[in-house]
């Protein structure tokens, strides 16, 4: 009895822990130094090369661009408000970083600053080569001691948990809320992790990549009115309600999210999706709806409609985000995005 | 005439019971009248009427209103019924049996066996997962056996089953099944809700097949039970005295131990891990009308029956269009109840 009360209290902290990362709704203010010439943040999409038509724009090869761009002399010194209302300055690029967030160590390996990362948690797969840094802790846990030994000169957090511990070790830590919803501030992401690494050049080339092929898919769908009902399964009617990523992705896909008034994720009533009908089902493979008679009379199951779309990537506001838009766009209107 | 009385208090028990058995299906037919979509009560009545056997209505209710009682609303309402029933029947049992006031269905690692068994299968075998269907019911059933049957046999003696013994290996099985859940979890991906969701229990993916499937256990497990009803009786007097009134001691702990946590099993297959009924069910009842097995036992399984369709209904529709957790429904709502209980007068 009391055992299974721990296993639950453990859960449930466990599940408030998994409600905190997808739903930290915290802002990051960027502050700029005087000095830097370059735009801020808060950046208006406003891409040079908006394809009128057709295919989507090519995925640019950044490790190239990236290693053409090496011996970058002035480092601009980059000051910034962290997740805590602290000031933060970067006077030189960090050499040693522990990046504790997936979306981070995409960004730094697609701008060729890889390099700089020694550490990380044990649920990031992506890129290929960031299999080789040393894992100091899964995302709800960190080992303090192997990430001393790793000696590094900055420790990059996503949420705050951990982060009087790694101070008190006397460790030089940024904490920036993980992104849970603005994903076109991914964009301002990547610039400020150039900025931040010395290679500004490099990122402002995966950013516009970035918004071009977003503007691209936003002028495709300037035709659709007003796309299909739609519902997302994450598993178990786990839901996305429209202020999470992936709820914005639906609303530029001109999707008419039937989960339009539930906020963050949650398990959404069976009732309620057989009421509203989807047309349109977008599920993980942990979601069993297709084969649920329960569900056989949605218009959605009636018309084979039911696509699979792992929660990755497009959970992760990372270099990959844009290849998750694409591709649903790609499932959803064949006819459009050819 | 000699059992006269014996025959009053009978007719009275039987008269509760009675009682109880309505109450339950009164509630159940409210239940099933509000739901997170709001359907008309004669559309309600027209649609269930309409499944009866030679009964034929012709409505012009939505089709999809059809679904939503007959696919998913009345399956669950049967579900927690029966989970319900089933939790504080074993919960009744296994009081009874331990002679311990703290015991419910999962004292001997029920729960965490299933839980470690429903980790593993959605840990493993993503694909294979399914809210109430698949693979994960097997496997949270063979865990829940599993843990139980790990604690017999560690616990077991040439001369017996000592039940102190039984209980520690329990809590110890338990504890290491619940450890090995939560290192998979923290080990695994982030993406946990749906399994989450399971542990905590809940009924949104009830369906009529899962009540056929745990049925063949329910019913003769229930049986059983009810039989036994008046050796537990005895029991209570000391395993001595038991043994000197006749009653087969060995066997009726190894057959009460064996059929409840069968019981606890199929329902923890289907709906999760559903705290505090098995618990409380059966101490209400014990406060209220006293502590005959011959009347505790079916009017326990009735109490928790009624209590979960109510906690679910709550469930269901308190956060709508979201679902709770039912597990925390019926802490919120049999926590402060249970502790109101406990301040009156025990009979």
């Amino acid at each position: 009895m009391k055992n299974r009360l721990l296993v639950v209290v453990a859960l449930a902290a466990l599940m408030s822990l998994v409600a905190g990362l997808a739903c930290g709704q915290a802002e990051v203010e960027l502050a700029q130094t005087p000095a830097a010439p370059e735009p801020t943040a808060t950046h208006v999409p406003e891409p040079t090369a908006t394809p009128e038509s057709g295919p989507i724009a090519v995925p640019t090869d950044t490790s190239e661009a990236a290693s053409s761009l090496t011996g970058d002399p002035v480092y601009e010194p980059v000051t910034l408000i962290d997740g805590a209302g602290q000031e933060f300055v970067f006077t030189e690029p960090p050499e040693r970083i522990v990046a504790y967030d997936s979306a981070v160590v995409e960004i730094l390996f697609a701008i060729g600053e890889g390099h700089r990362i020694i550490g990380t948690h044990d649920f990031v797969e992506f890129p290929a080569e960031a299999s080789e840094v040393t894992r100091v802790g899964s995302a709800f846990e960190i080992n303090v001691e192997s990430i001393l030994a790793l000696e590094p000169d900055l420790v990059f957090l996503f949420s705050p948990g951990f982060m009087d511990d790694l101070q008190g070790a006397g460790l030089r830590v940024l904490f920036l809320p993980s992104r849970s919803s603005g994903f076109e501030d991914t964009a301002a992401d990547i610039r400020l992790w150039g900025r931040i690494a010395g290679n500004p050049d490099a990122a402002e080339e995966l950013a516009l990549d970035f918004e071009t092929r977003l503007a691209a898919v936003k002028s495709v769908l300037t035709s659709v009115d007003a796309g299909p009902r739609v519902f997302r399964d994450e598993g178990g009617l786990w839901t996305p309600g429209p202020d999470t990523l992936i709820g914005e992705v639906l609303e530029l896909l001109k999707l008419d999210n039937i989960a339009s008034d539930v906020s963050g994720f949650e398990q959404i009533s069976p009732e309620v999706i057989v009421e509203r009908d989807p047309e349109i089902i977008i599920a993980t493979d942990f979601s069993t709806i297709d084969t649920d008679a329960a569900f056989a009379s949605l218009t959605a199951i009636k018309d084979g409609r039911v696509f699979r779309m792992p929660g990755e990537p497009l959970s992760v506001p990372g270099t990959r985000f844009i290849q998750g838009i694409e591709d649903l766009a790609r499932q959803i209107y064949p006819e459009l995005f050819p | 005439m000699p059992g006269s009385v014996y025959g009053v208090v009978r007719r009275r028990v039987a008269v509760r019971l009675a009682v109880g058995a309505a109450a339950v299906l009164v509630i159940a037919v409210l239940a099933a009248g509000v739901g997170a979509v709001a359907i008309p009560l004669d559309d309600t009545v027209a649609i269930a009427l309409d499944r009866l056997p030679g009964v034929s209505i012709d409505g012009d209710w939505p089709a999809s209103g059809e679904t939503i009682l007959w696919k998913l609303r009345f399956p669950r309402i049967v579900m927690a019924g029966l989970v319900g029933g089933v939790l504080a029947l074993s919960g009744a049992a296994f009081q009874g049996l331990f002679r311990n006031p703290l015991a419910d269905p999962y004292l001997v690692g029920v729960a965490s066996g299933a839980g470690l068994g429903a980790a593993v299968v959605f840990l493993t075998g993503s694909s294979l997962f399914a809210v109430g269907g698949g693979l994960l019911p097997i496997a949270a059933f063979a865990g829940a056996l599993a843990a139980v049957a790990i604690a017999y046999l560690v616990a077991r003696r040439s001369d017996g089953l000592p039940l102190t013994t039984l209980i520690l290996a329990g809590v110890a099985v338990s504890a290491l099944a619940g450890a090995v859940t939560s290192l998979l979890m923290i080990r695994s991906d982030p993406s946990l809700r749906p399994l989450l969701s399971w542990l905590l229990g809940g009924f949104s993916g009830a369906r009529w097949n899962h009540a056929w499937l745990i049925l063949p256990y329910v019913v003769p497990g229930a049986v059983v039970l009810l039989a036994y009803a008046r050796v537990l009786n005895v029991m209570q007097l000391g395993d001595d005295h038991a043994r000197a009134a006749g009653v087969n001691v060995e066997r009726t702990k190894i057959v009460l131990l064996g059929v409840a946590s069968l019981l606890t099993a199929a329902a923890v297959a289907f709906s999760g891990v559903i705290g505090f009924v098995g618990l409380v069910a059966p101490h209400v009842v014990r406060r209220i009308w006293g502590a005959d097995h011959r009347f505790l036992l079916p009017m326990s399984a009735l109490v928790g029956a009624g209590f979960l369709i109510l906690a679910d209904l709550g469930a269901r529709t308190l956060a709508s269009p979201a679902e709770l957790p039912v597990g925390i429904i019926t802490a919120f709502a049999g926590a402060p109840f249970f502790l109101f209980l406990l301040t009156r007068k025990a009979r």
